[in-house]
């Protein structure tokens, strides 16, 4: 019943002059890839004819790493009986799940890596998309790219849900093929540098997940890297032009992009049930040839048939 | 014996500087004894009780309290068998709990369970030990001690350090941060008190009238080390100036004698 | 509706908020372990209802694991002679490590699974809604009154005449230093136990989840105080709770209506730290108006 009332008052909602839909988003901290997947939500709606303080309000929040508000933001869009939540991150979207999973009122998760594990499905008004990126195709590629790898190291922070998840995927996806790995922890922002620096002269490539530490002090990795003349696989697109060597994944605009169809899906009526959560999928492929000529790394035409766009003095081209 | 203070030397640095608190010290106090300790700054009075009790450990000799060597008992150890009062008022009590559950810590020493602290019994038994004193406190027992004058906060220290019949009491100079009148009080209490429970005292104080009139003997210590040690007769023969005398003889100016602060080392000492 | 909520979490925090009395107030010992003790007892609690554990038991040794981190701070700065905030922070860093030991991972995923809340609601027959209010104020009234009863024995006596008075204590013939250690060993108990609630409430546990947590804490016991002004040991308890309630209000008042008055939710725990700096400074700011020296 609910869902008609929805797919009606959005119908009306694009057609103007009824009330705005109410959409609540958290997430659970504020971070430039959490923040382009908000906003690649608002722009696939906006893309869709709804527009802020027209047909739809926007009450955006984040818990600033406290997990007692990213409950009561959740208790808040519970009693000012929102229309629908989106929820970023895995603990927002535990808090989000917890308050309304007892409700028919929709949620759609987003930058979740391990929706199953995070204990977010099975609940009929939950949906969503998930982050996790392709560890194996990840492996798969570096070794292709690097015939001759016997040794990876990974830098990740053991804190974070997501990233430990993945790192889990990549021992598994290495033993399978072959490579050894070597896992150094970091559990903070000041502890990438000296994580990083261990790995020099151990390894022939450094491998790194969408783990938001390394991210935040990636700098660090780049310099140890070119340093070493060790090749470094990051699966973050966005940050080609800060020196890293090969860039896999997603940028999370499009995770957002992604998430926001799963949203205009259910505010054309469909039922969150029947959307089963889905991956990101679409994984890019960059190469940097500047920093290739810096370090000394050949990539062979065999190798540069798998990227689908390359980074040349200073300029991106994408392939045909 | 009660209290054996077998050649205690005990020495602190201050910087550079090394002082001798005590030096070579011996002392001896039978049951029933009532000794007032005078002596100038430095003299190592506060030090003295200080070894007693057990706040600062000898560098050489020896504490026997009740014929039991307490030189290694730590302080909360040897309380069982010393009581004391400091010249502070606010040192002896918890001032942000009342007149009762001060009294009602007092009454017990050492291991505590999990019993109620406060029974209507006890507060009656307490009411009635704190009507002794006769300054009206057993109708103020659920006031917190913050709220009592300096006098009755050292009445009530003096009362809760004798509620379990020590072996030996300490007080140091405990009168001496009050008015003339509380004072008095306070001396008065502490005497009876003293008498009626026969316990040993050992009591300094930076008046020599006090030390005169009160107790059974007399101790004058200088540098360290004990001047004079005066029994009943010779003390009850003597007359302040003749104590003022003394000090002058020593070498004791009368501006230290007068001042009867301690020095910052003394002071340290006191904790 | 809103304040439900608020009044559910103000209570379950409660708990925690009445370990951060009985350190920062009784012992007057600032602990910073608290950080690292809530999600230990989240930790705990959470592996074991996991493995079919009863939750019940499970908090209760969430609670234990708490209160054997608080002894080992009490150890680190009296045995050891830490000082008392390094040894709390020495704690909390450690315990970083054995929560991520204990859970496997950094974040254990509870929803669903058995909590202590919503089986005692329906133990009771409780109304549907308000459940987990019962259960939680029920919780944080017994824990309440088990403290108030502690503190008036004569070990919880002693113990509260060691906060202010440790020479006093020993002259009384008991070693103010072990007082201490029991005293910690207590205060993280019950915060432990109550990060073992807050993650059945909450649905889950992570590692992260005690950020934060001595902030709140004070804040709770800070707010009370200033609305009651209590004199009286009950009064005193009695403040603590509410001070949580209100606390946790105050949070869902601001991100209700802050951005109405421009506030944005980052200035909310730039607001909380100038509560609690405002009411920790006051006595100094009180002494210097009046001209009397610092």
């Amino acid at each position: 019943m609910k869902r008609l009332l929805l797919a009606a008052l959005a119908l009306l909602g694009v057609f103007g002059g009824a009330k705005p839909i109410v959409i609540g988003i958290t997430q659970i901290v504020d971070h430039p890839a959490l923040n382009a997947c908000r906003d690649g939500i608002i722009e696939a709606l906006r893309r869709a004819g709804y527009i802020e303080g027209e047909n739809v309000q926007y009450i955006i929040t984040n818990a600033q790493g406290d997990f007692s508000v990213a409950m009561a933001i959740a208790q808040d869009f519970l009693a000012r009986r929102v229309d629908l939540v989106v929820s970023i991150t895995t603990p927002s979207s535990q808090a989000i799940v917890q308050v309304f999973k007892d409700t028919n009122i929709p949620v759609v998760f987003s930058a979740v890596t391990d929706p199953v594990g995070a204990g977010l499905t099975g609940h009929p008004n939950v949906t969503g998309a998930s982050d996790m990126i392709d560890v194996r195709a990840d492996l798969e590629l570096l070794l292709k790219v690097i015939p001759s790898l016997k040794r990876l190291g990974q830098i990740y922070n053991p804190g974070e849900a997501n990233s430990a998840i993945l790192t889990e995927m990549t021992k598994k996806a290495a033993a399978e093929l072959g490579i050894s790995l070597i896992v150094v922890p970091a559990e903070g922002t000041a502890a990438v540098p000296l994580a990083a620096q261990s790995l020099l002269g151990r390894v022939d490539a450094i491998y790194c997940t969408t783990d938001n530490t390394v991210a935040a002090a990636l700098d660090a990795v780049v310099d140890v890297a070119k340093k070493g003349k060790i090749p470094f696989l990051f699966a973050d697109p966005t940050s080609l032009e800060r020196g890293v060597l090969i860039c896999t994944g997603f940028d999370y605009f499009d995770h957002g992009l992604l998430t926001g169809e799963i949203v205009l899906k259910i505010l054309q009526g469909t039922s969150p049930k029947d959307i089963p959560f889905v991956r990101q999928a679409g994984t890019q492929v960059w190469f940097n040839l500047d920093v290739a000529e810096e370090i000394g790394f050949v990539f062979s035409a065999e190798a540069k048939k798998l990227a689908t766009g390359l980074l040349f003095g200073g300029e991106r081209f994408v392939k045909e | 014996m009660i209290l054996e203070v077998l050649k205690v030397t005990k020495t602190f640095s201050l910087g550079a500087e090394r002082v001798v608190a005590l030096d070579n010290l011996d002392l001896l106090l039978a049951e029933g004894d009532f000794a007032t300790v005078i002596g100038s700054n430095g003299a190592g009075k506060t030090t003295l009780l200080n070894v007693i009790a057990g706040a600062c450990r000898p560098d050489r000799g020896r504490i026997k309290l009740a014929g039991r060597d307490v030189t290694r008992w730590p302080a909360h150890r040897r309380a069982h068998l010393v009581g004391r009062v400091f010249q502070d008022p606010l040192q002896g009590t918890a001032s942000h709990m009342t007149v009762a559950e001060n009294l009602a810590l007092a009454a017990k020493k050492g291991a505590r369970g999990l019993a109620p602290l406060l029974t209507r019994r006890k507060r009656r038994a307490l009411s009635e030990v704190l009507a002794t004193l006769g300054m009206d406190l057993e109708k103020r027992l659920s006031e917190k001690v913050a709220h009592l004058s300096g006098g009755e906060r050292q009445a009530l220290t003096v009362l809760m350090a004798i509620l379990t019949k020590p072996k030996l009491l300490l007080l140091d100079e405990h009168t001496a941060a009050l008015d003339p009148a509380n004072a008095e009080k306070v001396l008065a209490i502490t005497e009876r008190l003293v008498a009626e429970h026969s316990i040993t005292t050992l009591m300094v104080t930076h008046r020599m009238d006090q030390a005169l009139q009160v107790g059974n003997r007399l101790i004058m210590m200088h540098k360290g080390r004990i001047l004079l040690d005066l029994g009943l007769e010779e003390k009850r023969a003597l007359k302040v100036e003749d104590l003022v005398g003394l000090f002058r003889r020593v070498g004791v100016s009368d501006d230290a004698l007068l001042l009867g602060e301690g020095l910052a080392f003394a002071g340290g000492a006191r904790q | 509706m809103l304040f439900l909520g608020a009044a559910e979490q103000g209570l379950i925090y409660g708990l925690m908020a009445l370990g951060v009395y009985l350190s920062f107030r009784v012992l007057a010992f600032p602990d910073l372990s608290v950080d690292g003790t809530f999600p230990l007892g989240a930790a705990v609690a959470g592996i074991l209802i996991l493995r079919g554990v009863n939750p019940f038991w499970a908090a209760l040794a969430g609670g234990g694991a708490g209160f054997l981190a608080g002894a080992l701070t009490g150890v680190l700065a009296t045995r050891l002679r830490i000082p008392g905030l390094l040894a709390g922070v020495l704690t909390m860093i450690m315990l970083y490590s054995l929560n991520l030991r204990i859970m496997g991972r950094p974040n254990l995923a509870l929803l669903g699974k058995p909590s202590v809340l919503s089986g005692l609601a329906q133990a009771l027959s409780l109304p549907r809604g308000y459940g987990n209010l019962v259960a939680s104020g029920i919780f944080c009234f017994i824990a309440a009154v088990l403290l108030l009863l502690f503190l008036h024995t004569e070990l919880g006596a002693a113990m509260r005449a060691s906060g202010q008075n440790p020479t006093l204590v020993r002259a009384l013939g008991t070693n103010p230093a072990n007082l201490q250690i029991l005293g910690l060993a207590l205060s993280n108990g019950l915060v432990a136990l109550s990060g073992a609630l807050v993650a059945q409430y909450a649905g889950f546990a992570d590692v992260g989840m005690g950020v934060g947590t001595i902030v709140a804490g004070l804040a709770s016991v800070i707010v009370g105080e200033l609305l009651l002004r209590p004199r009286s040991l009950l009064g005193a308890i009695s403040a603590v709770i509410v001070g949580s309630v209100v606390y946790r209000m105050a949070i869902s008042v601001a991100l209700r209506y802050g951005a109405a008055l421009g506030f944005t939710a980052s200035d909310l725990r730039l607001v909380t730290a100038l509560v609690v700096l405002g009411a920790l400074a006051a006595p100094a700011l009180r002494a210097a108006l009046k001209g009397e020296g610092s």
